[in-house]
C-alpha cells in the first residue's frame, strides 16, 4: 500500500482526464488520512543546511549550518559559519533570515546574506546554549 | 658488488641501508599528509552533507574521548609487537578505509565507526614511526634522524594543508577524502622501502636490559619513576594547555577582521610554521646532540609564552601571520625533542612506545582543557584575555620545564 501522500502526487501527475489512479475506484478517498493532503509548490523550493552563502559587497563567504525559529514557528535567523581554513577559525553568526535572499543568476541559485563587513566583524559569535544576537540587514 | 649485500646481512648494522632511510623519509611525509583531512575539517564535510551541529558535535566528541583513552593502550601494543612496519602498514591501511567511509557514506552510523577506526590506526601510527626510527638508526643517531622526520613530516603536513584546502575549496570536501584514500598507496610503497631486517625490534622499544627482561611485569611501578618522565609529561600537557586554543582562536580573529581574505591568511597561520619546522627541524635534532636536550626544550617553551604575549598585543592581523611563524620553532621543538627525551628516558626498558602513548594522551588532555578555558575566556573578557591566559599556561609549563626536568642525554654519548 504506497503512503497517502505518494498517493495523491501520483494522482496529481496522472493528470485530471487519467482514470487508471494507482488506488481501487472508491477507495481511493478513504486511503488520504483526513485533514492532511500534499501539494507540489507552486514555487521552486531549495534546501538550506550546507548551503554556500556570500555577502553582497565585499563578498565574504560562509556556510549555513543551522536555522533558529521563534515560539510561533518563524523563521527567524540562519546561522552562518564564515572564513577559517580547513575547519581551523571558522565563525558563527547568527543573521536575520530577512537578510537572506536566494538568487538565480541564470544558471544556479546563489545564496546572498546582505550584511555589510562592519557588521560582521562586530558581530558576536554565536552560542547554542545562549540567547543568540542576531545581525540585520544593513541599510 | 656483494660487498653491500654481506653489510646488510649482519643484520641491524650501525648503518641502515640507503633503501630504509629514504623510505622513512617518505613514510614520515606521507602519514603526515593523509592525516590533514581528519582534524576540524571532518566538520566542514559533514556541514556540506547537511548533518546537523549537534550530531556532527557527537561524533567529534565520540572521537576525542576515544582519542584520549585508546593511545596508552596503542603504545602499549607497539611495544609488543615484533614487527613495528606491520604494525603501521595496518594502521595507515585503516585510515584510508577509514577516508573511503566517510567519503561514500556520510550517515552517522559509518562516521562514527571510521572515526574509531581512524582513532585505532592513529593511535598505533604515531608510536610506530618513531620506534621504526629508534629500531634502524639507534640510540646514538636518533636525535638527528628525528630532527630529519619532522622536516619530512612538516613538509608533508604543510603541503598537505595547501592542496587539501585547495582541493576543498575548489572541487568539494568529500574530494579531499577521496585524496586522502588516494595517498596511502604511496605511504604503503614508502613503508616497503624501510628492510624489516634493518628495524631492530628490541632496539624499537628503547631496548632491554638483561636484568629488566624477567620483570617487565613488576618494572611498570619503577619505570613511572624513571627520572624525568612524570616531569616531561605534565610540561607537555601545560605546553598544549598553552598551545592548542591558539591556532583556532587567531583563525577566528583574523576571519572577523579579514573578510575575504580570511581563508588565505587563516591558511598562511597554518602552513608559516610548517615551513620553519622543515627548515630548522635538523638543526634542532643536532643541536639536541651537542648541547643537550634541556636547552633545547628551553628554547622550545620559552617561544609559546612570548607568541601567546605578542598575539594578546597585536591586532593587525598581517602581523598576526609573523608572530605565528614563531609556532614552527615551539613546533620543531616538540616533534624532535618529546621523542627524543622519551627515548633517553626509556632506554633499557622496552617501554619507549608506552611513554608515547602516555603523553599522547597528555596532549589531548591539555588539548581540550585548552579549547574549553580559552573559550571560556574570549567570551567573558575578550580575545586578547584568552591569548595572556594560555601565555600564562605557557609561562607554568616553562617554569616547570626549568624547575624539574632533568638532562636526559646519556653521558658519554654511547
Amino acid at each position: 500500500m504506497l503512503p497517502a501522500a505518494v498517493v495523491v502526487l501520483a494522482q496529481i501527475a496522472a493528470g485530471p482526464g487519467s482514470a487508471q489512479a494507482p488506488a481501487r475506484p472508491g477507495s481511493a478517498d478513504s486511503d488520504v488520512v483526513p485533514g492532511l493532503s500534499s501539494v507540489i509548490s507552486q514555487r521552486r523550493l531549495d534546501s538550506v543546511l550546507g548551503r554556500e552563502v556570500r555577502t553582497r559587497v565585499e563578498e565574504d563567504v560562509g556556510r549555513i549550518v543551522d536555522i533558529l525559529a521563534d515560539p510561533q514557528s518563524r523563521v527567524q535567523a540562519a546561522v552562518i559559519e564564515f572564513g577559517g581554513f580547513l575547519g581551523i577559525g571558522t565563525r558563527k553568526i547568527a543573521v536575520d533570515w530577512s537578510a537572506i535572499s536566494f538568487e538565480n543568476d541564470g544558471k544556479r541559485t546563489i545564496v546572498i546574506v546582505d550584511v555589510s563587513r562592519d557588521q560582521l566583524r562586530l558581530a558576536p559569535e554565536y552560542k547554542p546554549n545562549e540567547q543568540p544576537m542576531i545581525v540585520r540587514t544593513s541599510d | 658488488m656483494p660487498d653491500w649485500k654481506a653489510q646488510s646481512a649482519e643484520g641491524p648494522a650501525e648503518v641502515p641501508s640507503r633503501s630504509s632511510k629514504r623510505g622513512l623519509d617518505w613514510f614520515a611525509f606521507f602519514v603526515a599528509d593523509i592525516q590533514t583531512g581528519f582534524g576540524p575539517f571532518l566538520s566542514v564535510y559533514l556541514t556540506t552533507q547537511k548533518w546537523t551541529q549537534v550530531d556532527i558535535g557527537l561524533v567529534l566528541s565520540i572521537g576525542s574521548l576515544a582519542s584520549l583513552i585508546g593511545q596508552v593502550p596503542g603504545g602499549w601494543v607497539v611495544d609488543r609487537v615484533q614487527s613495528k612496519r606491520r604494525v603501521a602498514a595496518f594502521a595507515v591501511l585503516g585510515i584510508g578505509v577509514s577516508a573511503l567511509l566517510i567519503a561514500l557514506t556520510p550517515v552517522f552510523a559509518t562516521i562514527a565507526a571510521a572515526k574509531l577506526l581512524h582513532v585505532a590506526a592513529s593511535s598505533v601510527l604515531g608510536p610506530a614511526v618513531a620506534a621504526i626510527t629508534l629500531g634502524l638508526v639507534g640510540h646514538a643517531a636518533v636525535g638527528p634522524r628525528l630532527g630529519r622526520n619532522a622536516r619530512f613530516s612538516a613538509a608533508g603536513n604543510g603541503l598537505a594543508a595547501g592542496v587539501m584546502g585547495a582541493c576543498g575549496y575548489f572541487v568539494s570536501a568529500q574530494a579531499v577524502f577521496f585524496v586522502t584514500a588516494i595517498l596511502v598507496l604511496p605511504a604503503l610503497l614508502a613503508l616497503r622501502m624501510i628492510r624489516e631486517s634493518d628495524v631492530d625490534p628490541i632496539r624499537a622499544d628503547g631496548g632491554l636490559d638483561a636484568t629488566e627482561t624477567n620483570q617487565r611485569a613488576a618494572s611498570l611501578v619503577r619505570f613511572f619513576r624513571r627520572p624525568g618522565l612524570m616531569v616531561l609529561i605534565a610540561c607537555v600537557m601545560l605546553f598544549h594547555l598553552a598551545n592548542a586554543a591558539m591556532l583556532p582562536l587567531v583563525g577566528s580573529d583574523v576571519t572577523a577582521r579579514t573578510g575575504r581574505w580570511a581563508t588565505v591568511l587563516v591558511a598562511a597561520c597554518i602552513i608559516a610554521p610548517q615551513i620553519i619546522v622543515a627548515a630548522i627541524s635538523p638543526a634542532v635534532g643536532q643541536l639536541a646532540q651537542t648541547w643537550g636536550r634541556r636547552p633545547v626544550l628551553l628554547i622550545g617553551f620559552a617561544t609559546l609564552p612570548l607568541r601567546g604575549g605578542l598575539l594578546a598585543l597585536t591586532n593587525d592581523p598581517y602581523m598576526v601571520v609573523a608572530v605565528q611563524a614563531l609556532d614552527g620553532i615551539s613546533g620543531a621543538v616538540m616533534g624532535v625533542l618529546v621523542p627524543l627525551a622519551l627515548a633517553d628516558i626509556a632506554r633499557g626498558t622496552g617501554r619507549f612506545n608506552l611513554a608515547q602513548g602516555i603523553v599522547g594522551s597528555a596532549t589531548g588532555v591539555g588539548a581540550t582543557l585548552s579549547t574549553f578555558g580559552a573559550g571560556y575566556l574570549a567570551d567573558r573578557f575578550g580575545v586578547s584575555s584568552a591569548f595572556w591566559g594560555l601565555a600564562g599556561m605557557g609561562v607554568l609549563a616553562l617554569v616547570l620545564l626549568i624547575a624539574m626536568m632533568p638532562e636526559t642525554r646519556p653521558s658519554n654519548g654511547d
